[in-house]
């Protein structure tokens, strides 16, 4: 068994020297697509399919050209998030819900990340459905998006904050970069009343410190403040309370929650944790090795879980005030995201798989108005939707 | 495997720790006079029974990892005692801490930093079994093997190296090179929040079924308290250097007494969206350890202080039985007329300067 894991690992130079070449060859010819400044405003403007939602994830494929082969890090997922709406994203790591909320930001590590297929579509709140395709949209007009219209909430507020700028400036950095026309002292005091609105008393003396000054809690409401600053419509949090104890924890998710409302925002919460997730919000993504495999109603997720991965998920962690002997563990680890198994991802770990799951990857399935999910059991029950779609890297 | 079994005596107390404190001397810049102190753990007692885990929680900064790592005397202490069955820890001379060094073993949080890059697995876990003597030479092999496949770990990974690992996987290494040595005690500092909620579960499965199959007794750090309240049988809540709270699991979780460790448990994220708990938010965050606030530590964030308590530390009292907790609501009649007359004398004291 050793020598066979090692071989399957292992590359030669030609190989590698082949891969290496492909992956020059794809990513010099994206990157060239992209970087077309005049581009036709006709080839980045769409509909959104409900005028209702922000941003409309469909089908994308975000794939990551690596020197050991293509990894599909997001592969055919689709999603939406509705106006007002809180909509958790959960999984492990690795399974690729950070990298959907980076693409979204056109934030990856060009060039070796690309989103290679589907559209995102953001919604530009003019009432009439009208919407960029972020995947096409040229740097010009994302930089005008980024910051203003999605912001987003990183995990560790000590390296989201720059040690050398005092706080003030880089709250006020914010608003001057999408409002040139404001006045210094409009700044300011946009920037204090930022500050007052995410609950630091201390705002004065707080403008004028430097990061290291703050304590992890506060550090996280600089940069919820800074991520507010121009009343985005959706905030993107990616793990906002992961380095944060459980009482600074429930502090920050109040906030959250107080500061949604105040703003009608949107908030995609990106979490491990499925008690954050229960508690904040409405709709839930469950997320395994770049694939969705269950969506619905944060009622649909807790009350009803379909998907074998997602029961497994909820049954390995311990709940207080229930006492269990063991904790259910899944069996095995997830794939090698170099190699994706032609069948269901899951079907390696899965006790509840049947003969159906050693064909084609499942489709999306709808048992209910509000719940979808990616299984063959649920084939006879439920509405077949579609198969998440692709990319064949080969053909690019 | 005998050999590791070897605690058959259950029920007694296999460490206790009396009145533990570790200071953290803050030196000047210029003349190195020391300054300040931080006070990391300040006058902490506990006893854990022999095949027990008891659980040590509270917020970062308030001294848990420093009271783990001082119990073990991996740094010296600033006053108190701990005793390891019957032995004191810190009186042995180098010669005799090094024999009593297999009896307690430690589980880091971090498994990416706590192996070594350069050696590989089966010398990880060998290498202290070799310096110990614990197996005679030729047996050497084999007993490791034994090791790592009571940690799930196959014998083909003796000959790789850590970065080959998973996170889980490097885990179950740290385990195995700490149970290699068959100890009586490992401090378990937070062995889980480093790691995926799926493979968590894999990682406390396995220290429970080897506390069962060993009788290991464990001290296991942690601020998840969900997972505290899964694996331990006693809790023991810690805030700015000092116990607030000790009592059995269920005894905790169903009735906190300390209005700290009221507002850490509404605190927890429950995975229900039905659950609705009265949550009580803290309001700031936890005070300096160099410069703690006079008299209850707590009573700046608490929503039930009185007056009393600005002034004269609470005193550890037993409230129910087997139920400790160090806090002005609980005091009886003694306790506070000595908390009234202390704090009178902090007031006046205070007035003339």
């Amino acid at each position: 068994m050793a020598s066979e894991k090692k071989k399957s690992s292992y590359i030669s130079g030609r190989e590698s020297r082949k891969i290496t070449r492909f992956n020059r060859r794809v990513t010099r010819r994206l990157e060239k697509e992209r970087a077309d400044a005049n581009k036709d405003p006709a080839l980045y403007t769409t509909v959104m399919k409900n005028p209702d939602n922000v941003v409309e994830f469909d089908n994308v494929c975000t794939y990551f050209f690596t020197d050991v082969g293509v990894v599909k890090a997001v592969d055919g997922v689709s999603y939406e998030i509705p106006v007002g709406k809180t909509v958790g994203v959960v999984g492990e790591s690795g399974c690729g819900k950070s990298v959907t909320s980076l693409s979204l930001m056109q934030l990856l590590q060009r060039p070796s990340g690309q989103t290679v297929g589907g559209e995102i579509r953001f919604n530009l709140g003019l009432g009439d459905g009208k919407a960029y395709n972020i995947v096409n949209t040229p740097n010009a007009i994302m930089e005008k998006i980024r910051g203003n219209r999605i912001s987003m909430i990183f995990q560790e507020p000590m390296t989201a904050l720059n040690p050398v700028f005092r706080i003030g400036q880089q709250v006020d950095e914010v608003t001057e970069l999408h409002h040139p026309e404001m006045s210094k002292e409009d700044v300011k005091a946009r920037t204090l009343e930022m500050l007052e609105l995410v609950g630091i008393a201390n705002k004065e003396g707080v403008y004028n410190m430097y990061p290291h000054e703050l304590s992890g809690g506060m550090r996280q409401r600089v940069c919820i403040a800074i991520a507010l600053a121009c009343s985005p419509s959706l905030i993107i949090a990616d793990e906002p309370t992961t380095a944060l104890d459980v009482t600074i924890q429930a502090q920050i998710l109040d906030l959250l929650q107080n500061l949604k409302n105040k703003l009608n925002s949107s908030i995609m919460l990106i979490t491990h944790d499925l008690g954050v997730v229960a508690g904040m919000a409405d709709y839930v993504v469950v997320m395994y090795a770049g694939r969705v495999v269950e969506k619905g109603t944060t009622d649909d997720i807790f009350h009803h879980p379909s998907h074998p991965y997602t029961i497994g998920l909820m049954r390995s962690k311990p709940v207080v005030g229930k006492k269990v002997e063991e904790l259910y563990n899944i069996p095995g680890s997830v794939p090698n995201p170099v190699e994706m198994p032609d069948y269901c991802y899951f079907r390696d770990r899965c006790e509840m798989q049947c003969d159906k799951c050693a064909g084609q990857y499942p489709p999306e399935i709808r048992i209910s108005d509000t719940h979808i999910v990616t299984c063959y059991r649920y084939m006879d029950g439920g509405e077949v939707i579609g198969y998440p779609k692709s990319v064949d890297v080969e053909a690019l | 495997m005998t050999e590791l079994n070897n605690n058959a005596r259950q029920g007694e107390a296999l460490l206790e720790v009396r009145n533990l404190v570790k200071y953290f001397p803050i030196k000047s810049s210029f003349f190195k006079r020391t300054i300040g102190n931080v006070k990391a753990v300040d006058g902490v007692s506990f006893n854990i029974r022999r095949g027990e885990t008891m659980g040590l929680v509270g917020e970062s900064g308030c001294g848990k990892s420093t009271c783990g790592r001082t119990i073990l005397r991996l740094q010296e202490k600033t006053s108190g005692q701990v005793l390891l069955g019957g032995q004191d820890v810190f009186a042995l001379t180098k010669e005799e801490l090094r024999k009593l060094r297999p009896k307690m073993q430690i589980v880091f949080q971090d498994p990416y930093s706590s192996l070594s890059p350069r050696l590989p697995i089966g010398e990880i876990i060998g290498e202290a079994v070799r310096e110990h003597d614990i197996v005679a030479h030729e047996e050497f092999n084999d007993y490791i093997t034994r090791v790592m496949d009571v940690c799930g770990l196959p014998e083909y990974y003796k000959d790789r190296y850590p970065h080959e690992f998973s996170g889980g996987q490097r885990q179950r290494i740290c385990i195995a090179r700490a149970l290699a040595l068959s100890p009586e005690f490992i401090v378990c500092d937070e062995p889980v929040s480093a790691l995926d909620v799926s493979i968590q579960a894999q990682i406390i499965n396995l220290l429970k079924r080897l506390q069962s199959d060993f009788g290991l007794t464990y001290l296991f750090i942690s601020h998840d308290l969900s997972v505290v309240e899964h694996i331990s049988d006693t809790v023991g809540v810690m805030y700015l250097g000092n116990m607030v709270e000790y009592a059995a699991t269920e005894k905790i979780f169903a009735n906190p007494l300390n209005p700290y460790t009221q507002a850490l448990f509404s605190a927890i994220p429950i995975p229900d969206p039905d659950a609705h708990i009265n949550r009580i938010i803290l309001q700031g965050s936890i005070p300096s350890p160099a410069n703690p606030p006079s008299g209850c530590k707590f009573h700046t964030r608490c929503a039930q202080c009185q007056e009393v308590c600005k002034y004269a530390p609470p005193e550890w009292l037993e409230v129910e039985e087997g139920h400790f907790c160090a806090c002005h609501l609980y005091d009886t009649p003694d306790a506070r007329a000595r908390a009234e007359e202390l704090a009178g004398q902090a007031k006046s004291a205070r007035k003339a300067v």
